[in-house]
């Protein structure tokens, strides 16, 4: 190792000096470094002082200066500190200042102990300066920040934050009082920037290589929001308040799904589908849309080099526009096959607001959008370039108390110096360089000295961890307990440990240890669907009998990357941790949790397979109600889907479970399907249970070649179709736009109609094929199916009958969620001879009959609806709604055409003196009907 | 710190593979089915998923499916070989439930009460009418309704299953739909509904007790740590908040009722909400199933087997139905659950008793996995006239308990208090999903009385706790014959210690 000596030497001695000189003492304990895993092992006494104080010893990094044995080093796991080549581009210098100069008080719980706890003032904050200008220089320094944030972006990292796992180390926003010690982020909108947080986030282990933060796979968004919402104080920073609005590369988007789109949209009123941003403006959306009645909006801003006359094209199919700040400079709108269109503007150098529009109707879909101008080249133009495309990143974010710094290469020079003379290197390796002084090795440490890192005292230059009193006792007693020779770390040391040390305790229990507190299981593990699991569905599983359960290479898997992550219904995520740790846990889970008794995996047989088959589907235990088979959806609770235990589950375990779900997981929904060994089915397999299970195992084996068991019902069949075959047929469902109160009729003649008797009017009217009851059968689907048939009628959105005061007085128009608008429903009765229904509904003095009926006639089914209505002869002001549409025309005094779609004609046992009135955009057919002889009837024939 | 395998599960697990080996060839144990036989009606062509079932005033048997069927079970009480299903009615939405009234089939669909007839004769309803459709369904699959049942004031019943996820058609305003949760009465004539109880959470069995009061079955959830059966009256709060919102519609019974506060002991809620109600009968998760239906009491008069007036109780995960005691402690029904019988081919929904006194068994395993091998099913339990060796009742005194015996037991063994063993434990009121066994202490038995008939026990206990359940397991006891009992376990959910010493 060189030391670059220099002028300045002797007054980096001086200082160096002066800190290692120990003045008077009194190590406070502000709070103790947080270790999580010591924390859970701590309330349990499974552990012992010695296994507790050796997992402190790994975590405090305590042998990465203390210089241990080969057979000591096997068992202390140390903790690498993070990498600190690349500090200065992640922290800001201004925090570094501050952490150093008391890092518990800056960050409570930190691991980092405090070196200058007893320095001179001066002396202290000379080394921490020198430190800081080394920091700041490693890494090319910090850059400005490129990203932006929102407060819609700080809510979205909110809930992710609350959401996918961090508060099980990180503790919730709100106090949870739950007695548990969180790691704290709350120095983190100082310490650095949202573009270095967000790279953190995307792969913590490039910097902190321990895995002791393991890699929750964020995606580049939802990383994003996270940091935005980690660092939200910098939003109101007022630093941030004047800066410049981050900048990226790209433009952002909106897609559009509309119905019998034949021109571009007016964007302004619409909701997107979706949203996001590309490196270009290309039909290649980060989602699957779909391939006709679609639009998008692409916006952001192009980058103008030099001033000048620019010409701007699309060639589109079907139509498209580009706007230049606010103004169409290519119109290429309409329903069209691939057609160039361009356009010319003047533009200065710098950002202009610009706006890509398209849409496709149907049939094939391009888009390219090309320039050409001052300096491009290409005389039919070009694509536009990446990097002229740029889009706003939200409201700037700067980390508090940003100053102004200047690197200080003598200073820089000087840190360096200080970085191995303090011993930093020894826990945050730096290039090859290793302390200027090592300390004592851990076997000739004097345990009784009072001035040790352990002691009362601590002398300066000796690091001051803040540690509480249990946690000194225990690193004691380990340290004690290598004055005798020491045996490698057992099999289920090496399990409790890598369970203290990566703190998997945080989410898992294993042994009873272990496990996010009531307050933060009922709060924020959730399901990331809706799925009736219960506690299951939420928490992520218990460890206990993990290594007999999984098999090995599953289980490697599931720790290092997202495969056999089965619990898609699960909103918190499994992490990923570095393989060492993945590949020492697994062997050493496997040679700890014994197998049971049935190891052995039986035989494959096609038969058996089969017999398994029969077993999953509703012909035997209905695994199929909370299973998915091969990717389909199960009948009821989607679950773990099936095609996965194979690879996943070790057979034996499988067995046993089996035979006895409850006393691998109390609180389980799977049934013991085999209570006290017995089967439900003794005629398969001689009712053997373990030969019955066996098959399954068999039929699990086949994986994604599962055939699917009886009652898998595909997405799209029409599983349960009623046909009204020789009689109607009167049937109660929920139905897509009509309501969750629908009573449809499907008559023999093929004429089918829906009522709504939430809002009690008819909704629908249609031929053919009449309605699949599937939707609402399975138990659990609640899934809103529309008419099977063709020549669906829509009908007036309000009921038959209405009360006017007056004339004008406006049609009710029913809400979703309306109740009775046409009157209280009084149910049915069926015609004596044809089974054709009669409903009944009262409407203030009036109860009204509603018969439909299908008139056939050469064409197909017309419907007749035929209307009796009693009230009291006093009543007045009854109207019926002949007709009502965009357009309608009275064709004559008892008939009218409702635009394109169909006509009606009337009959009353009253003279007709219809009323033609327009109401908003639509026109209206009234017919008057008079109660004064207490009864009346009307007949409505709808032909379409 | 292996996780080894607990000795009980390596227990059970060994003796399931003996069990396995010899096929309980060596035992003379008693079984359920030396007393209960289970006979099955043919429904393989039928997808008979009963919902609900009524046995009419003319001895058929009315069962409806939840795929809308009504069917009438013409000739039910011979060979269920030659019984005919005869269609009835078709069309309803998830009738959960049938009563038979004034010459109307009363029956609670998803959207409504509706009382229905065959009017000309001939074999098939006519009219469905609507009697009452006053409260909101959203499009959510779980808002099942459950009923009719007749209170002694001639009122009807429904208990309104809350929805679970999504609500298409909720109030905007509370973003939920309203008397979900609830349980209401309906004027079965005019139709009027009453609104009497909230914080139900599935209640899946309605019935009135003999004595004309309504109890309910409710199923283990969010804020509903273990399943139960609980008395219903008006202006009770049994636990669940989701429905609460609704309070402030007219004719709601209280409109200030508070959100609970998760984490409390159920037996501590009255100091925050007075109109808490405690269960009757807390049914343990897994020990007494884990979903109970329906519930019926038995009323045959003996014809059924010893256990006259008390009330049977379905369970639809277990394929089981239970046995329930119960007794009044201060104002307070509460009692004791035992297994009855296991071993139905399919989940059960609802139960009904036959005019042979035979115990007509519906199932159906739509959307809820559970034992059994079939999705569906009607069964008929019958009583083979042996009775057998088991706990009669189980009642609470001052300073323990009192079991009677449906034979004298033998005395050596029934004072022996190595014969006993007892834990209590009680539950919490928590928003997570179902809860543990919570609080739980080992209960010592201090005396075991035997009386001179042999036909009864005084044990007492140390501690007794009120608002625990007080799981008893008396492998020891024998009858003369030293036979054991059939069932060897017992659940008594103590809400009320009585005071009077005279018991």
């Amino acid at each position: 190792m060189h030391f670059y000596l220099n002028k300045r030497k002797a007054i980096f001695a001086g200082v160096f000096i002066l800190l290692l000189h120990s003045f008077d003492e009194g190590s406070l304990l502000a709070d103790a470094p947080l270790v999580a895993g010591y924390e859970r092992l701590k309330q349990d006494d499974q552990s012992t002082s010695i296994e507790r104080g050796e997992l402190l010893l790994g975590e405090l990094n305590c042998t990465s200066c203390h210089e241990a044995d080969a057979s000591i080093n096997a068992r202390v796991w140390t903790r690498t500190a993070p990498d600190l080549s690349t500090a200065g581009a992640r922290l800001t210098p201004h925090y570094l200042q501050s952490y150093l100069s008391d890092p518990q008080s800056k960050k409570s719980g930190v691991t980092m102990p405090n070196i200058f706890h007893a320095s001179e003032a001066a002396a202290k904050d000379g080394a921490i300066d020198f430190l800081v200008h080394f920091l700041a220089s490693q890494g090319g320094g910090l850059k400005p920040n490129r990203m932006g944030g929102s407060d819609s972006l700080v809510e979205q990292g909110r809930n992710l934050f609350h959401e996918v796992g961090c508060v099980a180390c990180h503790g919730p926003e709100e106090a949870a009082n739950d007695g548990m010690r969180y790691q704290s982020l709350d120095s983190l909108p100082e310490k650095t920037t949202l573009d270095a947080l967000v790279e953190f986030l995307k792969d913590p282990h490039a910097t902190r290589p321990s895995g002791r933060m393991p890699d929750l796979r964020l995606d580049a968004s939802e990383a994003r929001a996270i940091g935005v919402y980690l660092l939200r104080d910098q939003l109101s920073n007022p630093q941030s308040v004047n800066a410049d609005p981050g900048e990226e590369p790209g433009i952002a988007f909106e897609y559009y799904e509309l119905d019998n789109l034949r021109s571009l949209p007016d964007f302004a009123n619409l909701e997107p589908k979706f949203k996001g941003e590309l490196d270009s403006v290309s039909l290649n959306l980060p989602q699957k849309g779909r391939n006709s009645n679609f639009a998008i909006r692409y916006f952001g801003h192009i980058k103008i080099p030099t001033a000048g006359k620019y010409r701007f094209g699309t060639a589109s199919d079907d139509g498209s526009a580009i706007l230049i700040n606010g103004d169409t400079v290519v119109d290429n709108d309409g329903i069209h096959g691939r057609k160039v269109r361009m356009g010319e503007v003047e533009l200065s150098a710098g950002n202009h607001d610009f706006e890509v529009h398209f849409f496709n109707g149907g049939g094939g879909s391009e888009l390219r959008v090309f320039w050409a101008g001052p300096g491009i080249e290409g005389r039919r133009g070009s694509p536009i370039p990446k990097d002229a495309l740029v889009r706003n990143t939200g409201k700037p974010m700067i980390p508090l108390g940003t100053q102004p710094f200047t690197l200080d290469s003598q200073k820089v020079r000087m840190g360096a110096q200080m970085f191995t003379a303090l011993r930093c290197v020894s826990c945050h390796p730096m290039n090859d360089w290793k302390p200027m002084r090592p300390s004592t090795p851990l076997n000739d440490l004097n345990l009784n000295n009072a001035e040790g890192c352990l002691g009362d005292s601590i002398r300066r230059g000796a690091p001051d961890y803040e540690l509480s009193d249990n946690q000194r006792s225990d690193i004691m007693a380990a340290l004690k307990s290598y004055e005798k020779p020491v045996p490698p770390l057992s099999s289920a040391e090496t399990v409790q440990r890598t369970l203290a040390s990566f703190n998997c305790y945080a989410c898992h229990e294993r042994d009873g240890i272990g496990g996010p507190s009531d307050m933060v299981a009922s709060k924020y593990f959730n399901t990331a669907i809706e799925i009736d699991l219960g506690e299951e569905g939420k928490i992520p599983p218990s460890l206990n009998h993990v290594g007999a359960k999984l098999k090995p290479e599953a289980m490697a898997s599931i720790l290092t990357s997202d495969k056999f992550h089965v619990r898609h219904y699960m909103a918190t995520r499994m992490p990923a941790f570095p393989e060492p740790v993945a590949q020492s846990f697994v062997k050493a889970v496997g040679e700890v949790d014994d197998q049971p008794a049935f190891a052995k995996e039986s035989d494959f047989s096609e038969e058996a397979a089969v017999i398994g088959q029969k077993f999953i589907g509703v012909t035997g235990l209905a695994c199929i109600t909370c299973h998915r088979v091969a990717g389909q959806d199960s009948l009821a609770i989607q679950g773990i889907d099936l095609s996965s235990v194979y690879d996943r589950i070790q057979p034996g375990w499988f067995k046993a479970f089996l035979l006895d779900p409850a006393s691998f997981k109390k609180d389980t929904r799977m049934p013991q399907f085999w209570p006290e060994g017995q089967s439900a089915f003794q005629d398969i397999l001689g009712g053997d249970a373990e030969k019955q299970i066996d098959s399954i195992w068999s039929y699990l084996s086949l994986k994604n070649s599962m055939p699917f068991p009886v009652g898998i019902v595909p997405k799209g069949t029409i599983a349960m179709e009623l046909v009204p075959a020789d009689k109607p047929i009167v049937h109660r469902t929920f139905m897509k736009d009509v309501g969750p109160r629908t009573v449809l009729t499907g008559f023999p003649e093929k004429l089918n109609v829906a009522y709504d008797f939430n809002v009690v009017r008819m909704a629908k009217v249609w031929r053919g094929r009449f309605f699949d009851h599937s939707g609402v059968q399975s138990g659990r689907t609640d899934t809103f199916l529309d008419a099977l048939g063709t020549d669906v009628l829509e009908l007036p959105s309000g009921p038959a009958f209405a009360f006017l005061d007056a004339p004008q007085t406006a049609w009710p128009q029913p809400e979703l969620t309306s109740r009775n608008t046409g009157g209280q429903f009084k149910g049915y009765s069926l015609d004596q001879e044809t089974d054709r229904p009669i409903f009944k509904y009262q409407l203030e003095t009036a109860s009204i009959e509603e018969a439909p009926a299908p008139v056939i006639q050469p064409g197909g089914a017309i419907l007749k609806r035929t209307f009796k209505i009693k009230a009291d002869s006093a009543s007045s002001g009854l109207h019926f709604l002949a007709a009502e549409g965009d357009e309608v025309e009275q064709l004559s005094n008892d008939r009218f055409r409702v635009g394109d779609n169909y006509e009606v004609q009337i009959k009353g046992s009253f003279p007709l003196k219809p009323i033609i009135r327009v109401q908003g955009e639509k026109t209206q057919i009234l017919i008057p009907v008079p109660l004064d002889q207490g009864e009346a009837s009307v007949e409505q024939f709808i032909e379409w | 710190m292996g996780t080894h395998w607990k000795p009980g599960l390596t227990g059970k697990l060994g003796a399931l593979v003996l069990a396995g080996l010899f096929a309980f060839s060596f035992t003379q144990e008693a079984e359920e089915s030396d007393y209960y036989q289970i006979e099955t009606f043919s429904t393989e062509e039928l997808p008979m998923e009963v919902g609900a079932m009524t046995l009419m005033s003319d001895g058929n048997l009315l069962v409806g499916t939840r795929r809308g069927d009504v069917y009438v079970l013409e000739n039910p009480y011979g060979d269920p070989a030659s019984a005919v299903f005869r269609p009835w009615a078709r069309g309803l939405a998830q009738p959960l439930g049938f009563l038979e009234h004034n010459g109307w089939i009363y029956t609670a669909q998803r959207g409504e009460l509706t009382r229905i007839k065959d009017s000309n004769g001939d074999g098939k309803a006519d009219i469905f009418e609507t009697v009452c459709d006053a409260w909101d369904i959203s499009g959510n699959y779980h808002e099942y309704n459950f009923g009719p049942r007749m209170d002694k004031e001639g009122f009807m019943w429904i208990t309104l299953n809350k929805p679970f996820g999504g609500q298409p058609y909720a109030d905007p305003e509370v973003k939920q739909a309203h008397w979900r949760g609830w349980a209401v009465r309906v004027n079965p004539e005019t139709g009027e509904m009453f609104p009497m109880a909230a914080g139900l959470r599935s209640p899946a069995g309605v019935e009135n007790s003999p004595w004309g009061d309504i109890f309910y079955t409710d199923n283990q959830g969010e804020w509903c740590n273990a399943s139960k059966l609980s008395h219903l009256e008006f202006g009770d709060y049994h636990g669940h908040p989701w429905g609460l919102p609704t309070q402030k519609l007219a004719g709601a019974p209280f409109e200030t009722m508070p959100q609970p506060v998760s984490g409390t002991f159920m037996k501590d809620m009255h100091q925050q909400i007075p109109q808490f109600k405690m269960p009757a009968v807390w049914f343990p998760y897994d020990k007494m199933g884990k979903s109970p239906s329906g519930l019926r009491w038995d009323l045959t008069d003996g014809k059924f087997g010893p256990y006259a007036g008390q009330l049977f109780v379905a369970d639809q995960h277990h394929a089981t139905v239970m046995r329930v005691n119960l007794e009044n402690v201060d104002g307070h029904w509460q009692g004791a659950c035992f297994p009855f019988r296991e071993g139905f081919q399919c989940g059960i929904i609802r139960i009904c008793f036959g005019s042979d006194a035979s115990l007509f068994v519906g199932m159906s395993n739509a959307g809820w996995g559970g034992r059994g091998n079939r999705p569906w099913g009607l069964q008929r339990l019958k009583w083979t006239g042996k009775i057998p060796f088991e706990v009669h009742e189980m009642k609470a005194r001052p300073d323990g308990f009192k079991l009677t015996f449906t034979e004298p037991v033998n005395p050596e063994a029934a004072a022996n208090l190595n014969s006993y063993k007892m834990e209590s434990y009680t539950y919490r009121l928590e928003s997570r999903y179902g809860g543990p066994e919570d609080d739980k202490k080992e209960v010592k038995i201090t005396q075991a009385e035997v009386s001179k008939d042999g036909m009864s026990v005084r044990i007492k206990i140390d501690p007794i706790r009120a608002g625990y359940v007080h799981e008893l397991h008396m492998e020891g006891l024998t009858n003369n014959k030293g036979d054991s009992l059939l069932h060897d376990e017992a659940y008594y959910t103590l809400v009320n210690i009585p005071t009077d010493a005279h018991l």
